[in-house]
């Protein structure tokens, strides 16, 4: 025992089951989840092939970075063999398109719209770091309710996101919903996602 | 050219003059030196060789997450393989050591001290990454001059003056320190 052992995360293996692009199980520092108080939200896994799930345009009240490198740390630009499309902007209808074929990080100031994000070429895995600056992941998310209503949806790590499959849980973005949760109609690609918002 | 080409950077590779401990370049986001208005700084690389990471205890003003997982991002647990030296705690007097040998995530508060980290075993290559939260790099410690007076030195990138030629500024080139990279 240590007096700091409580500013010490060991990772566990988070088990995945968002599909074969990723693999089995990951380590992931989710905040809170992991550290009381913590203030970091950082993944260290692979996109294995090629994958589309992060198919709707979001922003956070904080700070994000997306760093795409390649998997092997002992070289991240030769082991980088990948096309990733990605969308940001500060207007949900002007959303600029861009292709990442290079290992690059990208700022994403708060309040700013961001993905579809599309790994459309994957040659090698590509090592994706999400870092989010607050201890509770939380997302917003435009929506148009049964009345035809848009409003701003939050869906948060902590209280404020049920599991899809079991309501009595919260969600853990394990992925075991993801593909039984999209409706037949859901676009294939980020351009098609990104063309949906378009006036 | 894109209204948002500003808040993207490609990685240039950055020589690291480790003695060995770091490949031959490394990527390296330092803050706002790499994107406008950018409030972190870390690293993508790998620790090749066991030794001394960060000599000296310091602190920052801003919180630090320091990882410590496997090379291999394709299972960052089967890819670890290490022993690390690290001395933690609120007072630069009464420090603890911690023995890293599993994948972790270490959070250093604002105002703790940390340091020396030393790898003592290297089984295989490490993936060290300091995520410092603030737009540059900085870093201070305590010293002494020969009169006894005792005073805090700031590290900073881009103010404190180059090691090897006053007439630049440090920008953590490790040229003057081959075994100490900035954590």
């Amino acid at each position: 025992m240590s007096r700091y052992d409580h500013l010490i995360h060991e990772f566990e293996k988070q088990y995945n089951y968002w599909g074969d692009f990723m693999p089995p199980y990951q380590a992931y520092f989710r905040g809170h989840d992991c550290m009381p108080d913590s203030n970091l939200y950082a993944s260290y896994r692979c996109y294995m092939k090629e994958a589309f799930i992060d198919i709707w345009p979001n922003f956070h009240s904080e700070e994000e970075y997306l760093c795409f490198t390649g998997y092997d740390m002992v070289d991240p630009w030769g082991s980088f063999d990948a096309e990733i499309e990605f969308w940001i902007g500060k207007e949900l209808d002007k959303l600029e398109k861009h292709i990442i074929t290079e290992p690059t990080i990208v700022r994403i100031p708060p309040y700013t719209w961001h993905c579809p994000l599309e790994y459309k070429r994957v040659t090698k895995p590509v090592y994706l770091q999400v870092l989010s600056m607050r201890g509770k992941f939380g997302a917003f998310f435009q929506r148009t309710d049964a009345d035809a209503k848009i409003y701003i949806e939050y869906v948060g790590s902590k209280g404020h996101k049920s599991c899809s499959l079991d309501a009595s849980k919260q969600c853990t973005f394990c992925g075991k919903c993801f593909k039984g949760a999209l409706p037949s109609d859901s676009p294939k690609t980020a351009t098609e996602a990104a063309e949906r918002y378009k006036k | 050219m894109g209204e948002y080409d500003w808040l993207f950077y490609k990685f240039e590779k950055k020589e690291t003059h480790s003695g060995g401990m770091l490949p031959p370049v490394q990527a390296y986001f330092r803050g706002e030196s790499c994107i406008s208005g950018a409030q972190i700084y870390l690293p993508y690389r790998a620790y090749m060789e066991s030794g001394v990471i960060d000599p000296e205890p310091h602190f920052h003003r801003d919180e630090e997450y320091l990882a410590f997982v496997g090379h291999d991002l394709r299972n960052a647990f089967t890819s670890f393989d290490a022993e690390i030296e690290m001395w933690l705690g609120e007072d630069p007097d009464n420090m603890e050591k911690i023995i890293i040998t599993k994948p972790v995530m270490i959070r250093v508060p604002q105002f703790y001290w940390h340091g020396p980290v030393e790898i003592k075993r290297l089984g295989k290559p490490l993936f060290f990454q300091p995520v410092l939260f603030n737009s540059r790099y900085h870093a201070i410690k305590k010293r002494g001059d020969s009169s006894g007076k005792t005073y805090f030195e700031t590290i900073v990138e881009g103010i404190t003056p180059c090691k090897l030629d006053d007439s630049d500024v440090c920008t953590f080139c490790g040229k003057c320190n081959e075994a100490h990279t900035g954590s």
